[in-house]
C-alpha cells in the first residue's frame, strides 16, 4: 500500500495548535480567575423596603430591630445565617446557612427576606 | 487504482450527497447511544464531522454544507428537539465556515482543519448558549471546551485522513 497523502502534519497546523493552547491558557487566566473571585452581595429586606447591603466576604453580625421583632443576622465565611430571631415558629433558624443566589433566608412573622445577588448562581440557568 | 463513481450529472450529486447525509445521520447516532461520559458535560467526539471533512475534500465547499445542514436538521426533528438544532446550527456552521476559509489557504492537513473546526464548533455553541440563557459566566468553560474540541479534532481528523487515504473511489 502506498503512503497516506493525507495523513501528513503541516507546519501550520503545528502553530495553529500551538495558538490555540496559548489562547486557551490566557483565557483560563485572564477570563476564569476575575469571574471565580467575584463576590455576593447579602441584601436583606425588612417588609417592602430595604434594610441593608453587606459584603459577603466581610465577617458581620446585624441587629434588626423594628417594634416586637428582633432578628441577628451573621455573616461568616461568605456564609449567612440567622443567628437569632424572637419569632414563634424558628423556620428562619432552621433554613441554615446559605451561600449563593439559589437560595434565600425568610422569616415571615418578622417579615425579613435575606437574599444574596451578584454571586453566580450554583445553577447558571436551567435550559430546555 | 482508483475507480470514478460519478459521471457528473445531477443525479449522481443528489445520490453522493444523500449516501453521506445517511451516513453523517447514523454517526450522529450511534454517539448519542455511546456518549463519552467524562464528568464535563458538553463533550463529545463529533464523528459526524467526519463525513463533512471527507465531503470537503472529496466534493465541495457546498454539497459539505448541504450534508451539514441536512444532517443536523434531520437528527434535531428525530432525537435532539428544537434546542438541539439551535445548538448544533450555531456550532456546525461557525466551525463549517472556519474549515472551509482554513482549507483555502491550503496551509493545513486535513487533521489541523478538524482541530480548528471541533474548536469552533465549541465556541458556537458556547456563543449561543450564553445568548439564550442570557448570562456570559458560561464562558468559565470555554478553556475547558477548547482544549476537549482540540483533542476530538484533532483524532477525528486522523480518523478522517486515515479513512480517505483508503477510499477506493474518487467522486
Amino acid at each position: 500500500m502506498n503512503k497516506n497523502k493525507y495523513l501528513k502534519v503541516k507546519k501550520a497546523d503545528i502553530v495553529l495548535a500551538i495558538l490555540l493552547v496559548i489562547v486557551g491558557l490566557a483565557c483560563s487566566f485572564f477570563v476564569v480567575k476575575p469571574l471565580q473571585k467575584q463576590t455576593g452581595t447579602v441584601v436583606i429586606y425588612q417588609g417592602e423596603k430595604l434594610f441593608g447591603k453587606y459584603n459577603l466576604n466581610e465577617d458581620k453580625s446585624i441587629d434588626i430591630k423594628k417594634g416586637q421583632s428582633v432578628n441577628k443576622v451573621s455573616i461568616k465565611d461568605g456564609k449567612v445565617q440567622m443567628q437569632y430571631s424572637n419569632c414563634k415558629n424558628q423556620d428562619c433558624i432552621h433554613q441554615g446557612k446559605i451561600s449563593d443566589g439559589s437560595k434565600s433566608i425568610v422569616c415571615l412573622p418578622n417579615k425579613i427576606v435575606i437574599k444574596i445577588e451578584g454571586k453566580k448562581d450554583k445553577f447558571d440557568a436551567v435550559s430546555n | 487504482m482508483q475507480s470514478r463513481i460519478n459521471n457528473g450529472s445531477k443525479a449522481n450529486y443528489v445520490a453522493i450527497t444523500a449516501v453521506m447525509v445517511a451516513l453523517a445521520m447514523m454517526f450522529s447516532y450511534v454517539e448519542a447511544m455511546f456518549p463519552i461520559a467524562i464528568a464535563i458535560p458538553g463533550i463529545k467526539l463529533g464523528i459526524a464531522n467526519i463525513v463533512v471533512l471527507i465531503a470537503l475534500y472529496l466534493l465541495n465547499a457546498k454539497y459539505a454544507l448541504l450534508i451539514n445542514v441536512i444532517r443536523i436538521f434531520l437528527v434535531g426533528f428525530l432525537f435532539t428537539g428544537t434546542f438541539g438544532i439551535i445548538y448544533s446550527l450555531a456550532g456546525g456552521l461557525l466551525s463549517y465556515a472556519v474549515m472551509v476559509l482554513l482549507k483555502k489557504t491550503n496551509w493545513f492537513s486535513i487533521i489541523g482543519i478538524s482541530m480548528a473546526g471541533g474548536v469552533f464548533h465549541n465556541l458556537g455553541q458556547l456563543i449561543t448558549a450564553g445568548l439564550i440563557v442570557e448570562n456570559m459566566n458560561i464562558f468559565l468553560y470555554f478553556p475547558i471546551l477548547l482544549f476537549s474540541g482540540m483533542i476530538t479534532g484533532v483524532l477525528m481528523g486522523i480518523v478522517a485522513s486515515i479513512v480517505m487515504g483508503r477510499l477506493k473511489i474518487q467522486i
